[in-house]
Formats: structure tokens, C-alpha cells, sequence
């Protein structure tokens, strides 16, 4: 008897033939499921975003004798930075910084000035303050009584 | 054809289905695409779909979408309501002190694509819309679907959907795309 | 050759069904040498934070299922980042980290706390054996001090308030 090869002896048999069909088609129709593309190409109307890398800006610069004023200097900052959450309606409301006397509290004026330094304070992952703001409010805070 | 020639093209056609059924089947991820439901009527395929579903069981690279995210996810303005905070800001910074920021879209939906921030894990987030500032209590340790803990409403499983207003606090008026 | 056949697969039900048929009435494991659980608290707190986030040992489904603040409640009626961690879920913890490997435990208590590398929660979180979650605390790390210190009896409680969030309690949950 003529022997056939592997395949043609599984399609000359009836039952084996049906199967290989079935397996092919189910083969092809799980292709095409996992491969899908819904159309979305990447980037399309993508809003954009920025990368970057965190550093805590290293300030050594001296205060000067006048000093920082609360108004004009500190104020802006503390309102850019900091009262979204120490402020009213903030998740730090407890602890607010968006007026003169919350900003010059005892424990807020010790505690305030070395977070900021060293980064702790905008926490991560929010942007810490530039060298200049953090000398700013550093300065501020080294008054005395901090003008206002 | 003698017995064990027969049995043995059984065998290789039955292993060849069975290879094929077995190799793009997953069963888990299947049921978790199909539990996301249809799309929303009036609402295509697109940026604005699927507002607070996690992003990621399509996006995720397992399919059934190509376009992969790192990060994805919805701000919504109000804890207790659907108001979409769009134009809303959202920080990341990962495990090797990497930042990328973006923004939502009018549905409140964000997402970063895989190139453009593969980050090292743990992950720390924070959303910031207007004046308003909320950072997030824990870190991101396994990805970056935030819709996935975050699903509405709070529960003992969940802190409900991502939010950035206190009730009490106005809806700012900020543009969004 | 049929006959042979038929009686063959009858036994193996036979046996089969006999195997598995019975009431189990089940056996609690003693674990002779426990680690502290006043001493847990601390213990706790760290891997809430770490592990037992929502995506991780707080999803059901997952081994090692842990309860707190930071991730899943026990209660059904608290919510995610609520009120502190109850001491119920306290005690779930420690259920679930003594039990993971309760004998193996039994051993490294019982012996100060040497070579706790024998316990697959020490593996996992040192990155030393693959774990979807990566490296929580790195060997030396103040986390790493914290559990293994935990486990040798010792209640040096710098180092686990040190991993806590670096420290900073101002970001965590309640």
C-alpha cells in the first residue's frame, strides 16, 4: 500500500479532515480577535504631557536686610502653592496658610520653612518650589516679625 | 492506514486545534473586557468613552486595543456626583524620581501613552484643577489604571472615583479639550 | 482485553470516590511560637501602606490578604482611606501573615528571628523570589529592619516609623 504523507493522511480521512478544518478556522477567527485594532491610533488627540525629573532646587543665597513682605512676596506663593489644600474647602484646612495670621502661627512658622527647604512640602508628587520662592518664604520666615 | 498511523494524525490534528483555541484565550481578561458592557450611546470608540471604567483591561497590551497606556483614568469634580473635572492636571512621580504630567479631557479622562512614561514603580499621583489640590494617600505599586481601586461608588473596596472638589467648593472655570 | 479494561477503570473510580468521600473535620495548625502582635501595630501600618493597597493584598483573591486604611476594610460598612485601621483588621492581618506559613513562622520565632529568608513573605518583599509587586522593602531598608526585627522578638520601632511613608505622615490615609 502507497504510504501517504503525514497531512494527506490526515485529509484523506473523513473525521481527521473535519477537524483540521474546524481547528483552522477556529485558528483564524482567534487571530483576529486578539488583534483587533479599534482604530484609537496612538497619540491621536492625545492632550500631551511632560516628563521630567524631580530635584529639590538647592538654595544657599543670603536674606536681605528688608526682608521678604507678606503681601507682595509670600502671599503669592502660599496662594500658587500651597492654599488648595491649606485652605478653606482643602484637604489640609486644619492647617491653612491663606491669610497673614494663620501663614505666622508658631507651629506653622517652624515647621513651614524646613518642609519647604528640603521638598517635603508641596508633597510629591507636585512640582517643589523654585530656588527664588523657596528662599523667599525661608527669608520671610527668618524675621523676627515677619513684615507684612 | 494501520491503527497507530490513524491515531497518531488524530492526535496531531487534535493537538493542532487545541494549540490554536489555547494560544490568544484568556479567559479572566475576556470576562473582565465584557463586563465594561457596550459603548455609551451618542459616545464612539474614542477619547471621551467610557468615562471612570478602568482604561487599562483594553489598554493594558493584552488587548483588545493596540493603543497602550501606562497611565489612564478619570477625574471626576464632586465625590457624589459624575461632573467630569476637565482641564485638571494630573503629576506623577515614580520610584526612580521621574515626573510627567497631563491633563484631562471635557470627559475627564487622561491617559498616557506607554513611550512617552514607562515608569518605575511605586508611583505617587496628584490632581490639581484650578486652586484646588488633592494628593493621592497611597502609591500605585502594580500599574497605572486608576479606574481599577477607584470605582464609584466608596465602599469598604474602594475610595469611590477619583475626585478633586470639596462639596462645598465651586466648579472652577477652566478650559479642557 | 475490554473486560480487563472495564474492571480496571471501576476500581479506579472506586478508589477515587472512596478518597474523596468523607466528612473532613479539619485540624487547626498551633503555631507553638507566635511573633508579637502587640508588637504588630507598627508592623501593620507598613505593609497597609506597601502591600495591602487595593490592586494588591487588599484585591480579593489574592494570598496574604490584608485589611486596613490603606486598602481594603474588614467592615463592610467603612470605606477605603477612612477611619484608622480598626483593631479588627489589626488582628486579620496578623491572621494572615502568621498564617501564610504558619509552621515556618512557628521556626523563626522560635529561634530569634534567624534566617527569616525561610519565610516566603521575607523573599517577596526583599525582591528576592519573583513577586508581581517587585521590591517593597530592599534588604537593610528601614521596612525590611522593621519586619525582620518584628519577627526576632525585638520592639525597635524606629525603623517601622521610618518606612512609613519616608517618614512623612503628612500624604498617608488617617
Amino acid at each position: 500500500m502507497k504510504r501517504a504523507p503525514f497531512v494527506g493522511s490526515a485529509v484523506g480521512h473523513p473525521v481527521a479532515a473535519l477537524a483540521l478544518a474546524l481547528a483552522l478556522l477556529a485558528s483564524g477567527a482567534t487571530v483576529v480577535a486578539c488583534s483587533s485594532n479599534d482604530g484609537v491610533g496612538q497619540g491621536r488627540d492625545y492632550l500631551g504631557g511632560e516628563a521630567g525629573v524631580a530635584t529639590c532646587p538647592v538654595v544657599n543665597g543670603k536674606c536681605s536686610s528688608s526682608g521678604p513682605s507678606y503681601a507682595a512676596d509670600v502671599a503669592p506663593i502660599l496662594a500658587a502653592h500651597c492654599t488648595g489644600c491649606h485652605g478653606p474647602g482643602g484637604e489640609n484646612a486644619d492647617v491653612p496658610l491663606n491669610t497673614y495670621d494663620a501663614a505666622t502661627a508658631p507651629k506653622v512658622k517652624i515647621i513651614s520653612a524646613s518642609l519647604v527647604s528640603v521638598c517635603k512640602m508641596p508633597p510629591p508628587p507636585l512640582p517643589s518650589l523654585s530656588a527664588d520662592d523657596i528662599a523667599t518664604l525661608r527669608c520671610w520666615y527668618a524675621q523676627l516679625h515677619p513684615a507684612k | 492506514m494501520p491503527l497507530a498511523r490513524r491515531l497518531a494524525s488524530s492526535a496531531g490534528v487534535g493537538f493542532l486545534a487545541l494549540v490554536s483555541l489555547v494560544a490568544c484565550a484568556d479567559p479572566v481578561h475576556d470576562a473582565a473586557v465584557d463586563a465594561l458592557g457596550p459603548e455609551a450611546p451618542g459616545v464612539p470608540a474614542g477619547p471621551d468613552h467610557r468615562p471612570g471604567q478602568p482604561c487599562l483591561t483594553c489598554h493594558g497590551g493584552q488587548g483588545p486595543s493596540s493603543f497602550e497606556m501606562a497611565f489612564g483614568g478619570t477625574v471626576f469634580a464632586y465625590l457624589a456626583a459624575n461632573q467630569p473635572a476637565g482641564g485638571a492636571t494630573i503629576h506623577l512621580l515614580d520610584g526612580a524620581q521621574h515626573t510627567f504630567a497631563t491633563q484631562t479631557n471635557c470627559a475627564g479622562n487622561f491617559w498616557v501613552p506607554k513611550p512617552a512614561f514607562d515608569p518605575t514603580y511605586p508611583v505617587q499621583a496628584a490632581v490639581q484643577w484650578a486652586s484646588a489640590t488633592e494628593v493621592m494617600r497611597t502609591e500605585m505599586r502594580l500599574n497605572g489604571d486608576c479606574n481599577y481601586c477607584h470605582v464609584q461608588p466608596e465602599t469598604a473596596a474602594s475610595p469611590g472615583h477619583t475626585w478633586i472638589l470639596a462639596p462645598s467648593t465651586p466648579v472652577p472655570e477652566v478650559s479642557c479639550r | 482485553m475490554i473486560r480487563h479494561l472495564f474492571w480496571g477503570s471501576l476500581a479506579v473510580v472506586l478508589v477515587g470516590v472512596t478518597a474523596c468521600s468523607g466528612k473532613y473535620e479539619g485540624a487547626s495548625v498551633a503555631v507553638a511560637d507566635e511573633p508579637s502582635l502587640d508588637a504588630f501595630d507598627v508592623v501593620a501600618k507598613n505593609l497597609d501602606y506597601s502591600c495591602g493597597n487595593l490592586a494588591c493584598h487588599g484585591a480579593v483573591g489574592r494570598n496574604l490578604l490584608l485589611y486596613g486604611v490603606e486598602g481594603r476594610r474588614l467592615a463592610p460598612t467603612d470605606v477605603a482611606c477612612g477611619r484608622t485601621t480598626t483593631p479588627d483588621e489589626l488582628l486579620a492581618d496578623y491572621r494572615s501573615v502568621v498564617g501564610l506559613e504558619p509552621e515556618i513562622m512557628s521556626e523563626v520565632v522560635a529561634s530569634g528571628g534567624k534566617d527569616p529568608d525561610r519565610l516566603t513573605l521575607i523573599r517577596k518583599m526583599n525582591g528576592t523570589e519573583s513577586h508581581k509587586g517587585g521590591t517593597v522593602f530592599a534588604i537593610g531598608s528601614d521596612g525590611d529592619l522593621c519586619v525582620r526585627s518584628w519577627l526576632a522578638g525585638s520592639d525597635d520601632t524606629p525603623p517601622c516609623n521610618n518606612a512609613f511613608n519616608n517618614g512623612d505622615p503628612f500624604v498617608a490615609c488617617p
